[in-house]
């Protein structure tokens, strides 16, 4: 079973029309500048910085209580 | 506090990444069901031409398909970057369904267009044309979570989910409600049905350039019966869905609505603004909608009768929103701030009293936290409930900007007319028999062709843009979901994009554009 859905595979790439192999190109080298070059040099994810569930929630909460507070001492 | 042109340039990169990325997916969602309608017709007949039209239009929905694909795991990345305290705070809520999107319906897509495209010669006709049928649905699905999603976005019922003091995150207390909420299955069939409506103009335009340059006159005939049946029923859907849509917008978001009909003042029989130009009015001085236009064609009492069903019903203008009215127990943005800052000084206390394991002190804020302030049609309103309009100090920034609101949703609407008009006039004209001679017919459907794209990128810049100041309507106001960090990261990754995207929209048209031209021979 696995071997036939192997060869499918195999079997429709082998056979790929011009336009499929153009589209296969450009599917290629959008995945490896969105994952590879986008990803890790342009989209460090924020969160993952901060190690642990009570660090991230520790500033966050600082984020959505410091508005008031910076709020509070612009009136004062 | 938050740099604002941060805040800008993250919003500007969010919306010309979705408005990039929904350029490839309504068509998607609609090719692909009329994929399926044209193999369905070949192997009920059997007839060797409806498997050359269907592959045809397969390799045009194969195009758009690869070059799409991805571009929505974009946004992913701007949620963990650009917008975290929007991830942190609605993480909870906002990932179910998207998690349920990827495992499911995006998997399940994946599997049947292998099998679409790699198993014309190598499956049975039937589990072939299965396929195509399971790919059609497992896109649609995959349009359904992703709308249950933004459904959460524009009306955070407290039906399915609830501010927890604790973890200081908005979580999830019934995920069939969610699913089953009323914005989003209304927000979810007006988008698949305006998609149908936009690839069946598509295969109709096609179909007539053929026509009309007198080449694959056969193949244009038979595919363009096929798409104005279906266009015809998806534009008259699209339309019935788009008032019960904007039924539900009128009652949960009424600021969007206000602003999409430039209603300041509250009146009843409110009337529906046909034609008009919004001029700049301050809604705390305005007495009358006559102030607010410097033309306008109004159509009386329909605003009444689209948002309460009722012609003579009250609708809320943004005097009313921003400002209140008593009579109609509308709360003044004072009055919402003072609470939501209530709530977010009682989160702050709760906190702090936590640090000190003052068991007491953490029960006060609790209770100052879900105090309940207000009762309506018998749900309690509680802090917590108001704890976005503390983060809003401007009261004038409490409804979204009412130009490019008012003016998107009224094109948008005006375009949905037109396809109904031209799909009536081109099913009757191909029962008729004439529609192969209408020339005047077929260089409309022609014209028409990058209309549906306007239309559906103005509905989405109307829902988008009209329910700011939020991201998640009256919980989260944007300035406080974006995450503070350096501008020119921001500013790096939109030039990025831009020219991505440019390059792609090229590839994607020059292709296009070749396959079009070689017409259906030889499209396998």
């Amino acid at each position: 079973m696995i071997k036939r859905i192997l060869f499918f595979y195999i079997d429709g790439f082998k056979n790929l029309s011009s336009i499929g192999q153009k589209l296969w190109l450009i599917i290629i080298i959008k995945l490896v500048v969105i994952f590879v070059v986008l990803k890790v040099f342009f989209f460090p994810t924020v969160s993952s910085k901060i190690k642990g569930e009570e660090a991230q929630k520790a500033l966050y909460l600082k984020h959505l209580t410091k508005i008031t507070a910076d709020k509070q001492k612009k009136e004062e | 506090m938050v740099d604002y042109s941060m805040l800008e340039w993250a919003r500007a990169q969010f919306a010309m990444t979705a408005l990039f990325h929904f350029f490839f997916v309504p068509f998607t969602l609609g090719m692909s069901f009329l994929v399926a309608f044209f193999e369905t017709i070949y192997v009920k007949t059997g007839k060797a031409e409806w498997k050359e039209i269907t592959q045809f239009w397969q390799l045009i929905f194969g195009i758009n398909f690869a070059i799409g694909l991805a571009t929505g795991i974009i946004h992913e990345f701007e949620f963990g970057t650009n917008w975290s305290t929007y991830s942190w705070v609605v993480g909870d809520l906002f990932g179910a369904p998207l998690a349920t999107e990827g495992i499911v319906a995006f998997f399940m897509e994946a599997t049947f267009a292998a099998i679409a495209f790699f198993g014309w010669k190598r499956v049975s006709k039937g589990v072939h044309l299965t396929s195509s049928w399971l790919l059609a649905i497992g896109s649609n699905l995959s349009a359904l979570w992703i709308l249950i999603a933004n459904g959460f976005m524009q009306h955070p019922s407290s039906d399915f989910g609830t501010f927890n003091i604790e973890t200081a995150r908005l979580e999830m207390t019934d995920f069939y409600a969610m699913i089953t909420q009323p914005v989003a299955q209304a927000k979810f069939l007006h988008v698949v049905s305006s998609s149908y409506t936009l690839a069946s103009l598509f295969v109709l335009g096609i179909s007539s350039l053929y026509l009309l340059r007198g080449k694959h006159k056969d193949f244009a005939k038979k595919s363009a019966t096929v798409a104005a049946a279906f266009g015809l029923i998806a534009s008259i859907f699209t339309a019935v869905i788009g008032d019960e849509h904007a039924y539900e917008v009128t009652n949960t978001q009424p600021t969007k609505i206000a602003a999409a009909e430039g209603l300041v003042v509250g009146e009843k029989g409110a009337p529906i603004v046909a034609i008009g130009i919004p001029k700049a009015v301050d809604p705390k001085t305005a007495t009358s909608n006559d102030e607010a236009f410097a033309f306008k064609i109004p159509l009386p009492n329909m605003l009444s009768l689209l948002g309460k069903r009722d012609p003579n019903a009250y609708i809320p203008g943004l005097k009313d929103l921003v400002y209140g009215n008593d009579k109609y127990n509308i709360w003044p943005f004072e009055k919402l701030h003072a609470e939501g800052a209530k709530a977010i000084e009682a989160l702050k206390a709760y906190h702090a009293a936590k640090a000190n394991n003052d068991k007491a002190a953490m029960e006060a804020a609790k209770a100052e936290f879900y105090k309940v302030v207000d009762e309506v049609d018998g749900i309690k309103v509680t802090r917590a409930d108001l704890i976005g309009y503390g983060y809003l100090t401007d009261p004038t920034k409490l409804y979204p900007p009412v130009a490019p609101v008012f003016y998107s949703f009224h094109i948008m609407v005006g375009l949905g007319f037109w396809f109904i008009l031209l799909f009536v006039l081109a099913y009757v004209s191909i029962l008729k028999g004439t529609f192969e001679n209408n020339t005047l017919l077929q260089k409309l459907a022609v014209l028409s062709v990058p209309l549906p794209w306007i239309a559906t990128s103005f509905g989405w810049m109307t829902a988008e843009i009209g329910r700011q100041p939020w991201t998640v309507f009256g919980v989260l106001p944007t300035n406080v979901s974006v995450t503070p960090i350096a501008l020119q990261n921001v500013q790096a990754t939109f030039f990025l994009f831009l020219t991505a995207f440019v390059i792609l929209g090229i590839a994607e048209l020059k292709i296009l554009f070749t396959v079009v031209k070689n017409g259906p021979k030889g499209a396998h």
